[in-house]
């Protein structure tokens, strides 16, 4: 007979046996994106199941028979929201699409004639998905199942085809970087006391990156009757070899200065030489700004926020180049009287822009293959 | 002390043992442990039923409750994952159980459902090449004197004809024998004629031989030698005629009895079939003669079609220019297999949307070792989408599937193409075959040259081919020609006299 006591300690034996097994680790591979990616594809193709994976890559079907194809999507938990996602296959025919048991045609716009659960896809073609929002780490999958075309068309021969994909999504970089300003005298003394004479940056993951491409600290002097005119210069890339800013598109640029009394806008004159407006100018950029990036930001804020931002655009096509930057300006002013010697700048710098994720190489891409039956 | 068991307690035994079941699977599942999972079950069982009478319902209540306990602690996370919408797998065991839950979570049309019950059977591993299929071709796989090639004058020979079918089709053949031809002139190099005759025919009556003095010209000599010297030296002169004319000296050297032509027999695919002819008897041309050699010919005829398809991608220009790293390249058509091969051709490939013409060049060539003896038509299947030829390319195209009928001539395609034809044109597909005024030229070019290329122009001023919404699309491109094909294989049989 085993003692009251010793059944507590089995007990607790077993139940902590149970947790480790819980907490064992996972046999699946992390997806984890890197900094340069906003969103990235993970897999796409063959729908993977647990414990059914196929062998090959090459999806094999009759004539008429299904094909399934897969895309797998993961947004980076250290980036921001995605909205507006439109997931696409390209270069479906001669295949056609069945979604809810009927068969369509790709670039077929399907009006309100939705398949659960895709519950935003009104209005799009048969070859997309659409997805409103995606949170950061979230991953998502999207489906489609093809038929394949039918022995007349493929002439009752083999046929190799390559299903592309291409996913769209708004998506925004957010950087923070504190610059310091200060006298000569103040850096010389700096440099000899071995302080901190620049600042900053963090940056929000994405495909478009910031650099930034001047010396700091800015040196000014006290004491000066006129305003000085800044110029910061900075570099934006497309660091995402997956990818581009999708052709056609604009990329968003804002930059909201330093509150307080020593920095303010430049005049109209020298920020349109630079191809810059003031936010506070234009009411339809005034709202998509307040949509896109004050959502959380009180109304009493939103003025001066507004106030102290400027805004400019730039084609899709200047950074269309892996690697390629495109070096814009930002001029600000700093008032005159300025008294300290060292000031600390806080400027808030966002990138909105839509991106195109696509597959390029048929490696990447879903390999279907039409075997008539003999 | 003996005691009665109630229909409660048996009630609640089976009760029991239903839980301890789902307490071994839920544990193992969790622990991914068999052994911990019956080892719960025991600790339980222990709990609730040992020492019962000291302890009654309350070990009942108990063990429920440390179930009960085990559910939560199983099905608690599941929840928890539920309301966070983000399924965390730091769960290894529990990872299984949960797949359902994530396959909620997924974008999945009702289809998925279909595909995971078929996923063993529609993928496969491709790692070999499986070929273009289908293969239409057929050879002579054997063809053989029997007894031997080697024979006495008068002896009584067998020829021996295979024709295999090597394609994924049914093939009508016609298979027979006979010799190159006689008259005229011959190559130097080529062995002594002989000639096939039909049932009752005769060997024509030699007036004289010419042949040729120590100056190379012409002797006209009514001698049996002859035939030897040309056997026997072939390249003294660059070539020589011989004439049969029918006054006297009638002889045979090669006498077939109908065997010129077999009747037309169809051969499954992937078989063959044999002919043989055995009244085949080698006559000398002259008494005197002591050796003689005859070539005869096998052959073998079938009509075949040859098909070929080809992908174009067009793309969209924008995206072309901005997204770097697209190379164009030469995509190949595919072409069924066999003797005649049929491409399609427009270039480097992916086209861009803006391109003003689209050029599909149609080409068909003698692939094999045999010959076109005749060529019935070629037709360009255009998808849906693009324009059909200009008027003055060499196709004449039209959107009527009566187009998929009859071509020039007597012959007809085989019913199985006009049915696909027809099915094609009725979604939309143009089809084209060469025109009635140049088909003749077409045809003399091919059987001469052993190919043909015929273009298509395709004026895109409709801006058919835009891709305003998307990236990429493609048009599958098909074609069709049909020929007659002959394979050939010969055999030198040795005459030589006796006594």
């Amino acid at each position: 007979m085993v003692s009251r006591l010793d059944k507590y300690i089995v007990f607790v034996l077993v139940f902590s046996l149970a947790s480790l097994g819980c907490v064992a680790p996972q046999s699946g591979e992390e997806t984890v994106l890197y900094d340069f990616q906003g969103l990235g594809v993970l897999s796409f193709g063959l729908p993977v199941v647990t414990g059914l994976s196929p062998e090959g890559t090459i999806q094999i079907i009759p004539p008429n028979g299904d094909a399934y194809v897969s895309l797998l999507i993961r947004n980076n938990a250290e980036g921001d929201y995605a909205t507006n996602i439109v997931a696409r296959l390209e270069n479906v025919e001669p295949f056609t699409i069945k979604e809810c048991h009927n068969e369509h045609y790709p670039y077929e716009d399907r009006g309100d004639n939705i398949c659960a659960p895709y519950n935003e896809d009104h209005d799009l073609m048969y070859s997309e998905h659409k997805l409103g929002e995606m949170y950061p780490d979230q991953e998502v999958e999207f489906f489609w199942t093809l038929i394949a075309p039918d022995d007349d068309e493929v002439a009752n021969m083999f046929y190799d085809h390559i299903v592309f994909y291409s996913v769209e999504y708004d998506y925004k970089v957010t950087s923070s970087q504190t610059i310091y300003a200060m006298t000569q005298a103040e850096r010389t003394s700096r440099i000899a006391e071995e302080k901190a004479i620049t600042g900053s940056m963090s940056t929000t993951h994405g495909e478009v990156s910031f650099l930034p491409d001047f010396n700091e600290p800015l040196i000014y002097s006290t004491g000066q009757s006129q305003g000085i005119d800044q110029l910061l210069k900075y570099k934006i890339s497309n660091s995402n070899a997956a990818g581009t800013v999708k052709p056609g598109t604009k990329i968003n640029i804002t930059v909201t200065l330093p509150a307080g009394n020593y920095v303010s806008n430049s005049d109209n004159d020298t920020l349109n030489s630079y191809y810059w407006s003031n936010m506070l100018d234009d009411f339809e950029m005034q709202t998509w700004f307040i949509e896109k990036f004050l959502s959380d930001v009180s109304d009493d804020d939103i003025l001066d926020i507004i106030r102290r931002t400027i805004f400019t655009q730039i084609d899709s096509e200047f950074i269309r180049e892996t690697g390629s930057q495109y070096s814009f300006y930002v001029p600000f002013r700093l008032s005159e009287d300025i008294t300290p010697t060292v000031l600390t700048l806080p400027f808030y710098l966002r990138i909105s822009y839509r991106y195109l994720l696509d597959c390029k190489n048929a490696a990447d891409c879903a390999q279907l293959r039409v075997e008539p039956l003999r | 002390m003996k005691r009665g068991v109630t229909s409660s307690q048996i009630v609640q035994f089976i009760i029991f043992i239903i839980i301890e079941i789902t307490v071994i699977f839920l544990v193992s599942a969790i622990t991914m442990n068999w052994i911990v999972g019956f080892a719960t079950a025991l600790l339980i069982f222990d709990i609730v039923y040992v020492d019962g009478e000291k302890y009654g319902i309350w070990k009942f209540v108990i063990g429920a409750a440390c179930v009960a306990a085990m559910v939560v602690f199983t099905f608690g996370p599941m929840l928890f994952m539920f309301i966070e919408a983000n399924i965390p797998s730091f769960m290894f065991g529990l990872e299984q159980i949960i797949i359902p839950a994530q396959e909620s979570m997924k974008y999945l049309t009702p289809e998925y459902y279909l595909f995971k019950d078929r996923q063993t059977v529609v993928y496969e591993d491709t790692t070999d090449n499986p070929g273009v299929a289908p293969n239409i071709a057929f050879e002579i796989s054997l063809f053989e004197v029997r007894p031997s090639s080697g024979v006495v004058f008068d002896q009584i020979m067998t020829l021996w004809v295979e024709v295999s079918n090597q394609g994924d089709e049914d093939l009508d053949v016609i298979k027979g024998f006979r010799t190159p031809i006689v008259f005229g002139q011959i190559s130097s190099t080529s062995p002594c004629p002989c000639q096939i005759l039909k049932s009752g025919e005769a060997w024509g009556t030699k007036a004289q031989y010419p042949v040729f003095d120590d100056s190379c010209k012409y002797v006209y000599e009514d001698s049996p030698e002859i035939d030897a010297l040309c056997i026997s030296y072939p390249d003294t002169c660059v070539d020589y005629l011989r004439y049969w004319s029918d006054t006297t000296d009638s002889y045979t050297p090669l006498n077939f009895s109908s065997c010129g032509a077999f009747p037309e027999r169809t051969i499954g695919s992937q078989r063959s079939h044999s002919e043989y002819c055995s009244d085949v008897v080698y006559h000398t041309r002259h008494t005197n003669l002591s050796t003689e050699i005859c070539q005869v010919e096998a052959y073998a005829q079938a009509d075949l079609h040859s098909r070929g398809i080809l992908s174009v991608q067009i793309i969209n220009t924008s995206y072309y220019f901005q997204r770097e790293g697209i190379v164009p390249g030469d995509v190949p058509a595919i072409s069924s297999a066999g003797s005649g091969l049929t491409s399609i051709s427009v270039g480097q490939q992916p086209l861009l949307d803006i391109e003003p013409t689209i050029i599909a060049s149609v080409g068909f060539e003698n692939g094999a070792t045999g010959d076109i003896i005749n060529f019935y038509q070629m037709y360009f299947l255009i998808p849906p989408g693009l324009p059909s030829c200009r008027s003055e390319d060499l196709f004449s195209c039209s959107t009527d599937s009566n187009s998929c009928g009859l071509p020039f001539g007597s012959w007809s395609p085989p019913a199985d193409f006009v049915e696909d034809c027809v099915g094609l044109v009725n979604d939309g597909y143009t089809v084209c075959k060469l025109k009635a005024t140049d088909f003749d030229t077409i045809k003399g070019y091919l059987l001469s040259q052993g190919f043909v290329s015929v273009a298509c122009t395709m004026e895109n001023v409709d801006t058919h081919i835009s891709l305003p919404e998307y990236y990429r699309k493609s048009y599958l491109m098909r074609a069709d020609t049909f020929y007659r094909y002959e394979m050939n294989s010969y055999v030198n049989i040795d005459g030589i006299k006796i006594g």
